[in-house]
């Protein structure tokens, strides 16, 4: 199907009404900014807010403020001073990377073993993963919880990184790729005299890399903004994520417009980050759906 | 020789023995995955299903006996039908919303020449949004006070200001909002592939019979991508009958429980000690999620095998 699409000429090209067409391109970019800018101005004003005066400013009542009375950078510091963001940004990165490295290790391994090893039970396992994958979260949440309180985890980072290791989507997701890797590639390594442990690190691994690239960057961004479940068992608050630093921001503060500007500064160097690396890995990232799946 | 014993001779012809060396070498790599699968996944699912059969509390540390009280307080129980409702008006609304928006923007991306990518990147990004940040927005745009953006919008118009999310009757829907502007990208991106996806000379070929824009869309764009569509869907409402995130950082399912939502509930309900009533809500709920998605599974296989026969 795809192979066509190159072969015949873009249709537009065609069209004998060029006019109308400039005017339907202007009216779909038109559009589209529209959409563009409804999501990025409540940031916007979000920021606006981040860098307003705290000290003696109220805000105009029925004024929206486009632009700040002053530009008050020192906000950020005291925002990640106050809420205590920096320890939030360590464990946020601790539990982040080790989830996702972890699970990377696990759905390299289950998957190139379902994919290219014959064995008795290979499809009852297949369909057993398969299954899960179906299970909603919330019903494991409950009694996870229980197990990691029986545990003694919960006031540890093991709470947050070691239940759901085996990632069953991740699995597939290398059982996929590795499904379309011709077994001829893999017997060579055998014929050399590569053990197990060698050929899976130096020949799968290394196929495998676009595919736990992308594993790693929707991962890691779904770690970033989880907080359900750290939330639910993180006991300590020396481990609160980022995200639970942000929920708790400003608890037990004065409120008033102070605490207003402040929480706006955080959560905007809560999203920065994000930002940052879906603006250098956007191309792996939106390239990497399409990896993942959908004919 | 009769036919079952044919066949039985067959399968014992074509079975692969337990121990050979690939399947031990196999079960080995797999020993530590699938072990703790099994206490993380099966057995935590299991429990969870057992205990929804108790009358388990923190308090009570040992399952005493075997009831279905859970389910009968379950059935009676007006907040837990509140919760479903909102939650099924939250999933039908998000999933309309979630999809109509990101096949329409996918379809608009895909008309114009020049700028794909940087339109997708530039309408990808509100994915990396967290529930926590997208619930702070929506107290920014729909504070209830004179101050909320929103309201300040109406008054500069004239109008009286809202309650917003204080409001029993608009609680849920102020809720959803920012939610539904920010939440249609991954749809966007999978409707863009799918639609990059249809052979231009289909497209050509209607265009030359004097079909109009509408009709190649329906005739032509829908029937191509409708895997795309059904995938999206069962995604949204999977993601929609679970949905926790801005009830619980907003109004904690308030005012009088008009924006309680099924997760919600649930997650209350396990705070409170409540474990087997906990587990008996996930399990009712854990009901439809399985249900839709062994439909859609079924579905797509069926479309599949009819796109073969074609």
């Amino acid at each position: 199907m795809t192979k066509m699409k190159h072969l015949s000429v873009p249709l537009e090209e065609k069209n004998d009404r060029p006019a109308l067409h400039v005017f339907l391109k202007v009216l779909i970019v038109l559009v589209l900014t529209v959409f563009a800018f409804l999501q990025v101005f409540p940031f916007y004003l979000e920021f606006i807010q981040s860098v307003q005066p705290i000290e003696g400013f109220t805000p105009v009542d029925g004024k929206v403020y486009f632009w700040p009375v002053s530009w008050n950078w020192s906000n950020y510091a005291t925002a990640i001073q106050e809420g205590d963001l920096l320890t939030g940004l360590r464990n946020t990165l601790i539990v982040s990377f080790s989830f996702t490295l972890i699970s990377a290790v696990i759905i390299l391994v289950v998957g190139y073993v379902l994919s290219k090893k014959k064995f008795k039970g290979r499809n009852v396992v297949t369909i057993a993963l398969l299954i899960t994958m179906m299970v909603p979260g919330q019903m494991l949440m409950i009694t996870n919880y229980q197990l990691v309180s029986a545990l003694n985890w919960t006031s540890t980072f093991a709470a947050l990184i070691l239940p759901g290791i085996v990632n069953v989507s991740g699995i597939f997701l290398v059982k996929a790729f590795m499904d379309s890797v011709p077994n001829e590639i893999l017997e060579a390594a055998k014929v050399d005299g590569a053990g197990e442990v060698r050929s899976l690190f130096q020949i799968v691994l290394p196929m495998c890399l676009p595919v736990l690239a992308t594993y790693f960057i929707m991962t890691f961004i779904a770690e970033w903004n989880d907080y359900l479940w750290p939330m639910l068992v993180t006991g300590n608050e020396a481990l609160y994520t980022i995200q639970l630093k942000l929920v708790f921001f400003g608890e037990g503060g004065g409120g008033g417009w102070r605490e207003v500007f402040l929480r706006s500064a955080a959560l905007i160097s809560t999203l920065l980050p994000v930002i940052v690396v879906y603006a250098l890995c956007q191309k792996k990232l939106i390239g990497g759906l399409n990896i993942s799946g959908i004919k | 020789m009769n036919d079952s014993t044919l066949a039985l001779a067959q399968r014992k012809k074509r079975k692969t023995k337990w121990f050979t060396h690939e399947a031990i070498t196999a079960y080995l790599w797999l020993l530590f995955p699938l072990a703790w699968w099994g206490v993380f996944f099966l057995f935590a699912f299991v429990r969870g299903f057992v205990f929804s059969f108790t009358n388990l509390t923190i308090s009570i540390s040992k399952i005493s006996r075997f009831t279905f009280e859970q389910y009968t307080r379950l059935f009676a129980d007006d907040v837990f039908w509140t919760a479903f409702r909102n939650t099924i008006i939250w999933t039908l609304v998000m999933t309309a919303l979630n999809n109509g928006l990101g096949l329409f923007v996918a379809y608009l991306i895909s008309r114009i020449h020049h700028g794909q990518k940087a339109w997708l990147t530039l309408l990808f990004w509100p994915t990396l949004v967290s529930a926590v940040i997208s619930s702070q927005i929506t107290t920014l745009v729909f504070n209830p006070s004179d101050t909320g953006i929103m309201n300040q919008i109406i008054a500069a118009f004239g109008g009286k200001p809202l309650a917003w999310y204080n409001d029993p009757n608009l609680s849920l829907f102020t809720l959803m909002i920012i939610p539904a502007l920010l939440g249609f990208s991954s749809q966007m991106l999978i409707y863009y592939v799918a639609i990059e996806g249809i052979p231009k000379s289909y497209v050509e070929a209607a265009i030359m019979d004097g079909a109009s824009t509408w009709q190649i869309f329906e005739h032509i764009y829908v029937p191509s991508i409708n895997s795309a569509i059904l995938y999206n869907c069962l995604l949204s409402i999977i993601g929609g009958l679970q949905v926790i995130g801005p009830m619980q950082l907003i109004t904690n399912g308030g005012p009088s429980n008009s924006s309680m939502s099924i997760t919600l509930y649930m997650y209350n309900a396990l705070i409170g000690g409540e474990n087997g009533y906990a587990c008996a809500i996930a399990v009712a709920t854990l009901n439809v999620i399985m249900l839709l998605s062994i439909l859609q599974i079924w579905l797509q296989h069926r479309i599949s095998r009819s796109e073969e026969a074609l």
